[in-house]
């Protein structure tokens, strides 16, 4: 059928293998309330700065629960997808079906958002059991 | 249709995780989690995937009494893999349970090895596809050694586990409606006498940094505010599973409210109970029409050792 859906760019075997890495400087800061919390500086000088009248150094935050938080940590260029899939499957004893959901959502968010970009092997083998 | 009430899981004790879905067990490696359920328990299908791609296909659908096995079998066969391979299909009980069974294993993989069968107590005719990526004997080995079908085992116990949800109900009950989140798996069942849900929320430590359990209470029955009142204040319960584990937390009836008094069919009060299960790291809520009931099916709870 030529009205369908768009083909994905990318395989789910090089999805996996991505390593997402963030984009921004930002540190993660717990609040007195025990909440963690990291704030990226808005740029304020394109036409939305002057349309909104935005301060200098204004900053949007992001409240992370215990499962964001390791997601974002994990986030060092270093660590695929796929690993912090079973990092998390691991460490809060998930299956790999209730971790991988969570965790594809999650970096969808953060990469929509401009936090993270990912890096996608181009010739490489999905990783076996 | 009989079936016996207690099913002898130990020849597939150390393959993996247990899936239990209408009256059908299946022993399956760990990292394989269904990625499809769909029908009843009288004709279904279930999709199993790791995380690279999908890996077991099961279908299931009651035979007529007049439909002759062995037609039924070799038809299924030979849809699924061909003439040609359907004639190199062997017979193959992994059971004594099981009648026209056949095997056909795809000789050069990647491909699918397929068994069809059909259970002689329920008369289920059952379908299980491997997709065989390399030649290996997961599917003889692993799985259908731990197939079994217990089907509507009349006044038996029905066992149903899927992801790390698994729980006893006393008597087939069907099941009317599931929500399989990641993290928040619901399993509802209802019949005309009783009606009841399993809930469980993972991870527990976590959703209890949002609300405390007695809230999680209230927040279960909220849904069902409009039709029934909450009857005081919720009680505190503790109480051990089958298998020896502490269970803790709240329960709080709800009658119907005065103005549905003339609903004669609909369920005149709901129980609910929400618990702490400590050792699974998980939030369990079970919420039924007959008092007994909940705590009946939340001492079952996380008890994969028998069905």
């Amino acid at each position: 059928m030529w009205i369908g859906r768009k083909k994905p760019r990318y395989t789910k075997a090089q999805a996996l293998s991505a390593r997402p890495v963030r984009v921004v400087e930002a540190a993660l800061v717990t609040s007195d309330t025990g909440v963690r919390k990291i704030s990226i500086p808005i740029n304020t000088r394109g036409w939305a700065g002057f349309v909104f009248r935005m301060p200098q150094g204004a900053t949007k935050t992001f409240e992370l629960d215990d499962l964001g938080v390791l997601v974002w940590e994990s986030c060092d260029g270093k660590t695929s997808v796929q690993q912090i899939i079973r990092k998390l499957s691991k460490q809060y004893n998930l299956n790999l079906r209730e971790a991988e959901v969570p965790t594809l959502k999650f970096l969808e968010t953060l990469v929509r958002r401009g936090l993270v970009g990912m890096s996608v092997p181009q010739a490489k083998q999905p990783e076996q059991d | 249709m009989t079936a016996p009430d207690s099913v002898n899981f130990t020849r597939t004790k150390n393959t993996g995780s247990r899936l239990s879905w209408q009256g059908l067990h299946l022993s399956v490696p760990e990292k394989w989690n269904p990625l499809k359920l769909d029908g009843d328990d009288a004709k279904g299908s279930l999709l199993l995937a790791d995380l690279h791609r999908s890996r077991l296909a099961v279908r299931w659908s009651v035979l007529p009494e007049k439909t002759d096995p062995e037609k039924w079998s070799s038809r299924v066969m030979t849809e699924e893999v061909g003439a040609l391979a359907a004639s190199e299909a062997v017979a193959h009980d992994p059971g004594s349970q099981w009648a026209a069974s056949r095997l056909y294993v795809e000789p050069d993989p990647p491909g699918r090895d397929v068994w069809v069968g059909m259970h002689r107590a329920t008369r289920r005719g059952v379908e299980v596809v491997y997709q065989a990526k390399r030649r290996d004997r997961v599917l003889v080995d692993s799985v259908l050694p731990g197939l079994y079908d217990t089907g509507r085992s009349g006044e038996g116990a029905a066992m149903w586990s899927v992801f790390d949800l698994n729980f006893t109900l006393p008597r087939w009950i069907p099941l009317v409606g599931k929500t399989l989140n990641a993290g928040d798996l619901s399993l509802s069942f209802a019949d005309k006498q009783t009606a009841i849900t399993v809930r469980q929320v993972a991870v527990a430590q976590l959703a209890l940094k949002r609300f405390t359990l007695e809230q999680w209470l209230g927040r279960m029955q909220w849904v069902d505010r409009a039709r029934f009142k909450p009857v005081g204040e919720a009680n505190r319960v503790e109480f051990v599973t089958v298998n020896g584990r502490a269970l803790a937390g709240w329960s709080r009836r709800m009658v119907q409210r005065r103005r549905y008094a003339w609903m004669r069919w609909a369920w005149r009060e709901l129980t609910t109970l929400a618990l702490h299960d400590v050792s699974r790291d998980r939030l369990i809520f079970v919420q039924g029409t007959d008092p007994q009931l909940p705590t009946r099916v939340a001492e079952t709870v996380g008890d994969a050792s028998n069905v």
